[in-house]
């Protein structure tokens, strides 16, 4: 569950933990941490554990082999190219959208 | 008692998934306070995952338990019909014999009959009290077909016995592996001549 009011795409689990991982490997709980302080957003540990499962089996990212119980986990060269694709998209949209609130 | 919390609320998840990633999340439950929102949280995804890795026939099974317990019963003839496509959607699917459709079958009658069998359960218990006088003589309703046992029930003219309730889908299970099998075996028919 991700908390917080954010709504829409700002707010998807998945693509706020692969903007975490662009800055380098990290493991669960420095994920959450990184998540909320440049997002505002609080993933829960179900939520957090449950995309990292989906991004895993979609070899977006992959986990590192780390001391102790808690494996780091790094961006795969496909979750870079999909991370550069949606914030692209996610910036011609916002992009369009404050032009066109803009007044003329 | 957190610690006992947290690995009852792991055991929600299924094995696979704990033995990958049921440590990290163990220390991190562990690390914070655990508020309602976190168990929410963690019960609500382990619930999904469970989901997700569940077999199709335990989805077709609870699907079919859901639409038996709304009061939207099947007829038998289409009952049957699914459990031969199971059969056969196995057989396309997975390959190896027939048995493994009749399997699957059996499986996905003994989840629609769960309902039945609490219910005969609390009848015998004395927990559950129908609502059919029980001054008629106790009779074995027609439930040996679980999909179509409620609407039997709303029909009935006498109170149901309890035995009845508790091993009526016990009874559908030859009938199912049966279906489930000649599905399996249509199924290799069709991979032998494709």
């Amino acid at each position: 569950m991700a908390r917080k009011s954010k709504t829409g795409p700002a707010s998807d689990p998945e693509l706020l933990i692969l903007s975490s991982l662009a800055s380098g490997p990290k493991h669960g709980y420095a994920i959450m941490g990184d998540v909320e302080a440049f997002a505002g957003v609080i993933l829960g540990p179900g939520t957090l554990y449950t995309a990292i499962t989906r991004l895993v089996e979609k070899k977006l990212i992959a986990p590192e082999s780390g001391s102790g119980r808690q494996r780091p986990y790094k961006l795969t060269s496909e979750g870079a190219a999909g991370l550069t694709e949606q914030l692209n998209a996610m910036r011609r949209i916002a992009a369009a959208g404050l032009r066109r609130l803009r007044p003329a | 008692m957190k610690h006992w919390i947290v690995r009852t609320l792991l055991k929600l998840y299924p094995a696979p998934w704990r033995r990958e990633y049921g440590a990290e999340l163990e220390d991190m439950l562990l690390a914070r306070p655990l508020m309602v929102h976190i168990v929410g949280d963690v019960l609500r995804n382990g619930l999904w995952q469970r989901l997700r890795s569940a077999e199709p026939a335990m989805l077709v099974g609870l699907g079919m338990m859901l639409m038996a317990l709304v009061k939207h019963p099947l007829d038998t003839s289409p009952y049957l019909l699914v459990l031969f496509g199971c059969g056969l959607w196995t057989s396309l699917r997975h390959g190896g014999d027939s048995f493994k459709s009749g399997r699957t079958a059996i499986k996905i009658s003994i989840i629609v009959g769960i309902p039945v069998m609490i219910s005969g359960a609390l009848l015998w218990a004395g927990v559950l009290v129908t609502a059919i006088p029980v001054a008629k003589q106790l009779c074995w309703l027609r439930v040996s077909e679980p999909i179509s046992f409620w609407q039997g029930l709303k029909s009935a003219t006498c109170a149901p016995a309890p035995l009845g309730f508790l091993i009526s889908p016990l009874l559908m299970l030859p009938q199912a592996w049966l279906w489930g099998t000649l599905g399996g075996r249509f199924g290799r028919w069709i991979a032998s001549i494709r």
